[in-house]
């Protein structure tokens, strides 16, 4: 390539980013916000109040929040693979949504769970417990007397979809007074989904389950359980986090 | 120069922040628009790189070079926006392919901005090493640094995206001949 073409390459890349160049003040403004700059305490995240009410319980599912999970399929989780998995993907973040038209901002941290997964998680609302090859997110405040909100993410790397979704709807039938199999959906996640409820009462048992083809021929099963009220919040908000469901593989 | 300012933010001086990043701002923002193609995706991986930056400064070895270590965060932060809509994420996500997916645009080259639609055509093998390359200035090895591959494989695609893209100005150029649209 000459010179000339050279030029011509290089002036059409800036000729066509000015756009972006053009929020450069903008992104500050963010940056100075996000690290709290003017003030001084640039490293100190915004602590958030906690409520325990069962209310603030329901609706702490509600503030918008992003969980990155990060699946490594390698049968060899060796510290090279974690580390890349942190260098490409930030330590903390803030994440922004709009829930019922409030803007809520949450910071979300990468966290390394058991069993070849890494995740972000609001660990001011949830926490991350591991067992027997499953990784279990669930509320820290949990009120007594409601039914138990969690989240269960589990890798079956020897069964496809089709026979998962399978298992679990004999699994559900029978047990759950409404059992639907709602196919594929592609939000929050690429994935078939199977709904079931016990009823329609305020504090009646939810079940969602998204099966996830891993790519390499088996299944990741993430089931969702909260209470109906919890819909609009936990509900919510555990759908939101896999808005950002990732599988890393090697 | 950007030791010294590195070691002003390690000892929390904040204008020394924002020095670092009035330098370093336009081009990370013009480079993250071509890897993500969308200018609020590029404000958002920015945003995220300097963030990154300011809380881990203090586990960058200040002997290195900063700016492949920032393209590198960079870069990372757009494939972590350009992997939202995904569900699977390479972790490296440049295996040599020898294969040639993409196709050259068909497009009616009128003007001189077509040539980014080129580059923004080319497959992000290629693609990415070139925006590093033409707009930031970026050696092979330093390319190769950042995207985390072989200096061999970066000449490799920065050869055969230059020859695609040589391709694409010939017929512009032929498409133009004459009417001196192109290039304006």
């Amino acid at each position: 390539m000459d010179p000339m073409e050279d030029k011509k390459i290089k002036e059409a890349l800036f000729e066509s980013t000015d756009e972006a160049a053009e929020l450069k003040d903008m992104v500050w403004n963010n940056i100075r916000k996000e690290l709290n700059l003017d003030e001084g305490n640039k490293k100190t995240m915004k602590s958030k109040k906690k409520k325990s009410d069962i209310w603030s319980f329901v609706r702490y599912g509600s503030i918008a929040a992003a969980v990155a999970i990060v699946i490594l399929s390698n049968t060899e989780y060796g510290h090279a693979a974690v580390d890349k998995i942190r260098q490409m993907f930030a330590p903390n973040k803030v994440v922004e949504q709009k829930i019922e038209g409030m803007p809520t901002q949450d910071k979300v941290t990468l966290k390394e769970g058991s069993a070849k997964y890494i995740i972000y998680i609001d660990e001011q609302i949830y926490k991350m417990e591991s067992l027997n090859g499953k990784d279990k997110i669930s509320p820290i405040n949990k009120a007594e007397n409601y039914p138990e909100v969690y989240m269960e993410i589990e890798q079956i790397k020897d069964k496809k979809t089709a026979d998962v979704i399978g298992t679990i709807e004999k699994d559900l039938q029978g047990k759950y007074k409404k059992v639907e199999n709602r196919g594929k959906v592609k939000d929050p996640i690429e994935s078939t989904l199977i709904y079931a409820s016990t009823g329609t009462k305020w504090n009646d048992v939810v079940i969602k389950y998204y099966v996830v083809d891993n790519t390499k021929g088996g299944s990741f099963i993430i089931k969702q359980q909260f209470f109906l009220e919890a819909s609009e919040g936990h509900g919510a908000r555990l759908d939101n986090m896999l808005n950002e469901f990732k599988i890393i593989s090697e | 120069l950007d030791r010294r300012l590195l070691e002003k933010i390690r000892e929390g001086d904040n204008e020394a922040f924002a020095v670092l990043y009035n330098n370093y701002a336009d081009y990370a923002l013009r480079v993250a628009m071509t890897v993500t193609r969308n200018k609020m995706s590029a404000a958002d991986a920015v945003q995220e790189t300097f963030i990154r930056v300011y809380r881990n400064i203090n586990s960058f070895d200040l002997e290195k070079t900063f700016e492949p270590w920032f393209y590198k965060i960079l870069i990372n932060e757009c494939n972590r926006i350009l992997g939202k809509d995904t569900k699977t994420i390479a972790i490296d996500d440049f295996i040599e392919n020898s294969s040639d997916h993409s196709k050259e645009d068909d497009y009616k080259f009128e003007e001189y901005e077509t040539l980014y639609k080129a580059i923004d055509s080319l497959e992000d093998m290629s693609r990415i090493p070139i925006v590093l390359s033409y707009l930031k200035g970026f050696k092979d090895s330093e390319i190769a640094e950042i995207l985390g591959l072989n200096i061999n494989t970066i000449k490799s695609r920065l050869f055969k995206g230059r020859q695609k893209l040589k391709r694409i100005i010939e017929r512009l150029e032929e498409t133009n001949k004459g009417d001196g649209s192109y290039g304006r």
